[in-house]
């Protein structure tokens, strides 16, 4: 007995040891790149070049070194050496650190109709940035690839500090600047100073947003923002909680605001086949953007295709768009367009006025304008509301 | 598997005798007839039982061969269990505990049916049209199989105890016949599987048969036992009779309720198990989707045009005059409708499921039978790659169809072999074009190298390889230069009439953009890529290692950073560990059977192996597993049964027990090599009509590796008999040789499936193996 006992100890002990070893060695180096490493010592900021490190706005700090984030819904309250929900705001010893400052993993220029914002500068190009991760977790969601991992698990090729992003956008004579990609509020600070450069520097921007950044975080970003497209996912909070983990009233309040603050606001859909596309919750929501909002808001309806972990659900009827895009237009809002339908109709922009088609659209191609710099129909005059130059 | 009723029969053999009570059946040779066909019957049962299952779970699941290795090893685990714990049961009657467990199953394997479309949304709530991960596979592979393989693992030793009962001998004169007649029902179950239930039937139609023939099983039995219970024989009578009527109506109504909770929300119109994999089309409104194994194929007649288009335009304007296109797969549902647009002369549209463009003709549809009417088009009902072998005709074009390496039977057409295929197709100028998922934003690790694997694969054949960066990437591949020029491009779609779709000279700045060009070949060198290939199929790792990115990404990394190591790296690391296994076992177990307990269980992982590659192997050159699964599986195990069966003869012309078990390891080792070469025969043969040979070839070498495991778990237990303690039960030492067994294959099962097939390829798979076996043999020579 004692010598089978004695066997079993050693043998657990051999197969503890091998499994720690083993997955000791396949975590491999789970630690952060050397830069966040350096940040998060307390390295001072340097010469324009170098990772900076910038403590996060809005926070508290609490008691027993805790501090508590209120950037966005969740107000996360996050213990000393840990993260908040979007991985991207660290506590380190009592103080809140933005962990994306600079560290721009997607760096591009596209059309302004991808974003999409429809009655902003059409025709043109921005220069569009991400940096990782979300406070969402939406199940559909279109770039996966950056918003669901954390700043260690991306590559980053390149520090871009506020002014670098400024002038790479004027180097490619772009009129305009978008943060999008992942969701912007999870890089507030970033964006913020970028915004404040860009303004400066008599540059546009935009960004495009899940709605969930609290209203006092907002509001000291909109005097920096020309225009701003929100998803609004669905209308039901129990549709946000199960396909996004995200919280409907956050972004109704933060459209409100983004209308109170006379910022050029415009609403995607992306509809998903028997999940939110109910006519009655539709409705709904048109009224609701009425009678909240403007009926000149644009709406943009976008059908689904299958994507992250959404493989299985065949794609949005057309019809079903169709038939949403009229409810809308039924109920009083006056500019409704269809998205990743390529070659219909309502891809193009017409005036509330006479019915012209102002912007000739076909996906993201410009085919045709007849709106002039000052937002004025060619065919009847009449003013179509957003920003044309 | 069924691997472990061939292990029973040694082991069983030397099992508890049990008295027989009741004598008045004791001689009674007709009851011993009639037993044995209730014992074909379960045979026949749990082959077709198991068979249903994996399809079932492949089309919920994502259905690759991943699928089959979670599902096989955990009938596998479950089996044994059942066979195990059923054998150590003393308090109950054997034939009462036969006849519940004959019932139990025919309550169980429906049961699992019916959950296996929905197990995901009642255990994991995951929501309609949301694909389940990896962890949801694995847990719902052991709940849905395990019940059903325990109580059939169950079966066994209960009929073997039944058959023993009627006469005074030994309990070996049981298990012989038993597992003989258990065989002949797995083989009969296996063939008619694969020709007639699988193309006729739908699961649940099938699920119905197992019930009745299993009532029919269980009323024989209580003809049997209990001659007196005429109240419970009426009870069966009555059910049977009701389950026979309305049968075909109340199949029809489940399979029709499961559809509708496995499609939530749509509109099931048709359904079919065609030879090839599972069709079901939906309907919304005006637009039908066509699923194919679960997964959206095409959408009638919406489909993506974004994406489409892009795809078409973008590779025939590469050409300057394309007027001959073969399109290989997926190609219809948009591809067709776009290619028309470029005027050429033919569409040669190659399908390997000849019922897709078939069923396309039934239904409403007002896109596809447009495409399939056009005068241009030919459909060709066949494989791609026996196809080009076969053809003579050159093309301008060779397009796969949005097609992904994420399966082997897709993989083949991803591979640098059939690149080389393509290539010999190609006209001068000829172009060939594929895509891949890709990204306009950002490209993770796992899609660089996905990207990177692909794009070496082409490199390797084609001179000149070109990717353009997209939601999906493009990738265009010629032996003749050409140009992706925005302005050229634009220039032949204005001379093609196709200046009015939504490309423009500013679109296609947009997407040829020499900026996003750069980026993403910067990208692409971050990712670690390979050649793909038909025996090392890297593509299908890449790609499941992109699932898995999505569906289980600790898992994924893991893996990710498992591909750092060479070829060589790995076996070493793994040929360590099982030296750690080795002394692990030495300190343990009583000194004699160590090495025994070793062998046995790398047999038990090699038994496995066979069964896997054997068909991971066909799936890779033939495409057409879903058909031949039963009859592969079935001649693999009639094999097992068989060598088993014949273990006495040849043990009986041998001095010393270990002498044969010496000769099968050898013999093991020398099968893991005839293996591959066979398989680089049926590599250079495959596609050039010499099908039904090299199916035969191997079927044959199917039965023959079955034959040589199999024969080994009982000569094990010869050995152990005649070398192991004194004082040591039966059923201990059974228990011993059993759980090395089961390990072995349950580690089989998963391993190769996941991680060594997909990365390290057939030859190094195999070379692991018999390293396995060559340390054991050389164990055994050592001597104790």
């Amino acid at each position: 007995m004692k010598l089978i006992r004695k066997k079993w100890i050693i043998i657990l002990c051999l197969v503890g040891v091998s499994a720690v070893v083993i997955f000791y060695h396949l975590e491999g180096s789970r630690s952060r790149p050397q830069e966040l490493d350096n940040m998060l010592s307390g390295a001072t900021p340097a010469a324009e070049g170098d990772v900076e490190l910038v403590e996060a706005m809005f926070y508290e700090s609490l008691s027993d070194n805790s501090v508590q984030c209120s950037l966005c819904f969740r107000n996360c309250v996050i213990p000393e050496g840990e993260r908040g929900f979007c991985r991207n705001r660290e506590n380190k010893e009592g103080k809140l650190y933005t962990l994306v400052y600079g560290q721009a993993s997607a760096v591009h220029v596209d059309p302004v109709e991808k974003e999409p914002i429809h009655h902003f500068l059409p025709g043109e190009s921005m220069l569009c940035i991400g940096t990782a991760s979300c406070n969402f977790r939406c199940k559909f969601c279109h770039n996966w690839h950056m918003s669901q991992r954390s700043i260690e698990e991306l590559n980053i090729r390149e520090y871009m500090p506020p002014k670098k992003v400024v002038s790479r956008a004027q180097n490619h004579g772009l009129p305009a600047i978008s943060f999008t990609y992942n969701e912007p509020t999870v890089f507030y600070e970033y964006m913020y100073d970028t915004a404040r450069e860009a303004q400066k520097e008599g540059l546009k921007v935009i960004f495009h947003t899940n709605g969930s950044l609290n209203p006092e975080p907002l509001r000291k970003l909109l005097p920096y923002i020309d225009g701003v497209t929100v998803d609004l996912k669905g209308f039901e909070d129990s549709y946000y909680r199960e396909m996004t983990q995200g919280e409907l009233d956050t972004v109704l309040e933060t459209l409100q605001i983004i209308e109170e603050k006379d910022v050029w606001l415009e609403i995607v859909n992306l509809v998903l086949p028997g999940l939110n596309d109910d006519p009655e919750t539709v409705r709904d929501m048109s009224r609701w953007i009425i009678d909240n909002l403007d009926s000149k808001t644009p709406v943009h309806f976008s059908r689904f295709f299958p994507s992250y972990k959404m493989q299985d659900l065949s794609p949005t009827p057309v019809g079903t768009i169709e038939q949403l895009a009229q409810i809308a237009k039924n109920e009083g809002l006056k500019f409704v367009s269809i998205g990743n339908v390529p070659g219909h109709r309502l891809n193009s922009t017409f005036c509330d006025n006479c019915g012209s088609r102002i912007i000739n659209r076909h996906h993201f191609t410009v085919r045709n304008l007849k709106i002039d710099d000052e937002g004025k129909c060619m065919d009847c005059g009449h003013e179509i509301p957003g920003v044309w130059r | 598997m069924y691997g472990l009723w061939t292990r029973d029969t040694g082991c069983l053999a030397l099992k508890k005798k049990q008295e027989v009570k009741n004598k008045d059946f004791q001689n009674r040779s007709s009851y011993h007839r009639v037993i044995k066909s209730v014992i074909f019957i379960t045979g026949l049962g749990g082959i077709v039982g198991q068979l249903i299952l994996i399809r079932e779970l492949m089309i919920t699941f994502y259905g690759n061969e991943l699928t089959w290795g979670l599902v096989l090893a955990s009938w596998l685990v479950f089996e044994a269990a059942g066979s195990f714990t059923v054998s150590h049961v003393k308090y109950f009657k054997n034939s009462s505990l036969y006849i519940i467990f004959i019932i139990l199953y025919a309550l169980f394997l429906p049961l699992a049916l019916y959950f296996s479309r929905s197990i995901d949304v009642y255990l994991f709530h995951i929501l309609p049209g949301e694909t389940a991960g990896l962890f949801q596979l694995f847990i719902s592979s052991l709940i849905l199989v395990g019940p059903v393989s325990f109580v059939h693992g169950s079966l066994f030793p209960l009929a073997a105890e039944a058959l023993s009962e009627v006469k005074t001998e030994s309990l070996s004169f049981g298990i012989g016949p038993a597992y003989i007649w258990e065989t002949a029902g797995t083989l009969t179950g296996g063939v008619m599987f694969t020709l007639v239930l699988a193309r006729f039937f739908h699961s649940f139609q099938i699920g119905m048969g197992i019930i009745l023939l299993h009532l029919i099983g269980g009323l024989i039995l209580l003809g049997i036992y209990y001659p007196d219970y005429k109240k419970l024989k009426l009870i069966f009578l009555s059910i049977f009779c009701i389950l026979f009527v309305s049968g075909i109506f109340l199949t029809n109504i489940i399979q029709d309720k499961t559809l509708e909770h496995q499609f939530s929300g749509q509109n099931v119109v048709f359904y079919e198990n065609t030879a090839y994999g599972n069709i079901v089309v939906t309907r919304e409104r005006e637009e039908h989707t066509f699923y194919y194994d679960g997964r959206p194929l095409f959408t009638d007649p919406a489909y993506d045009l974004g994406g489409v288009a892009d795809f078409v335009h973008l590779s025939l304007t590469a050409h300057q005059k394309p007027k001959n296109i073969l399109v290989l797969g997926g190609g219809i549902g948009g591809i067709i409708n776009e290619v028309v647009g470029h005027q050429p002369e033919s569409i040669t549209y190659v399908e390997l499921d000849g019922r897709l463009p078939e069923i396309t003709q039934k239904l409403p549809l007002s896109l596809v039978p447009r495409e399939l009417a056009l005068p241009q088009v030919n459909v060709i009902q066949a494989d791609a790659r026996f196809y080009l072998r076969q053809t003579e005709k050159k093309y301008d074009l060779v397009i796969i169809g949005f097609l992904e390496p994420e399966t082997l039977q897709t993989n083949r057409l991803f591979t640098r072999e059939f690149f080389s295929l393509a290539a010999d197709r190609l006209k001068e100028q000829g172009l060939m074009a594929f895509s891949l998922p890709g990204s306009l934003t950002y490209l993770g690790t796992e899609l660089a190298s996905y990207s990177r694997t692909m794009q070496l694969t082409a490199e390797d054949v084609f001179q000149q390889v070109s990717v353009i960066p997209g939601e999906r990437s493009i990738y265009l591949a010629s032996n003749s230069s050409f140009e992706l020029n925005p302005q050229l491009l634009w220039n032949r779609m204005e001379n093609r009439g196709l200046q009015d779709n939504f490309m423009s000279p500013g679109y296609l700045e947009y997407r040829l953009s020499q900026e996003r060009q750069e980026w993403f070949l910067g990208e692409l060198q971050e990712g670690r890529g390979e050649i793909n290939s038909d025996l090392r199929p890297v593509g299908f790792f890449q790609a499941l290692n992109y699932w898995g990115r999505t569906f289980a990404p600790r898992l994924q990394e893991y893996l990710f950073r498992l591909q750092q190591y060479s070829e060589v790296e790995f076996l070493g690391g793994l040929i360590v560990l099982c030296v750690l296994v080795i002394i692990l076992i030495r300190l343990f177990f009583f000194k004699k059977s160590r090495v025994l307990i070793y062998a046995v269980g790398t047999t038990g992982m090699c038994a496995l192996a066979f069964d896997l590659l054997i068909l991971f192997v066909f799936q890779t050159l033939f495409g057409f597993i879903y058909q031949m699964m039963g009859l592969l599986l079935a001649a693999y195990m009639g094999g097992m049964a068989g060598g088993a069966a014949l273990e006495p003869y040849f043990s009986n012309r041998v001095s010393a027990p270990d002498k044969l078990f010496k000769s099968l390891e050898a013999v093991i080792i020398l099968l893991l090599g005839l293996f591959f070469g066979l398989v680089l025969i049926m590599q250079q043969l495959a596609g050039t009509g010499q099908t039904a040979v090299l199916i035969m070839s191997f079927t044959i070498f199917a039965v023959l590796s079955g034959g040589v495991t199999g024969m080994e778990f009982p000569a094990a237990a010869r050995i152990r008999e005649s070398t192991g303690r004194k004082e040591e039960s039966t059923k201990i030492r059974a228990g011993l040789l059993y759980g090395a067994d089961l390990l072995g294959g349950w580690l089989a099962g998963i391993l190769i499936s996941l991680l060594m097939f997909p990365l390290l390829g057939l030859k190094m798979t195999l070379l692991f193996l018999a390293s396995l076996k060559v340390i054991s043999l050389l164990f055994l020579f050592m001597g104790e």
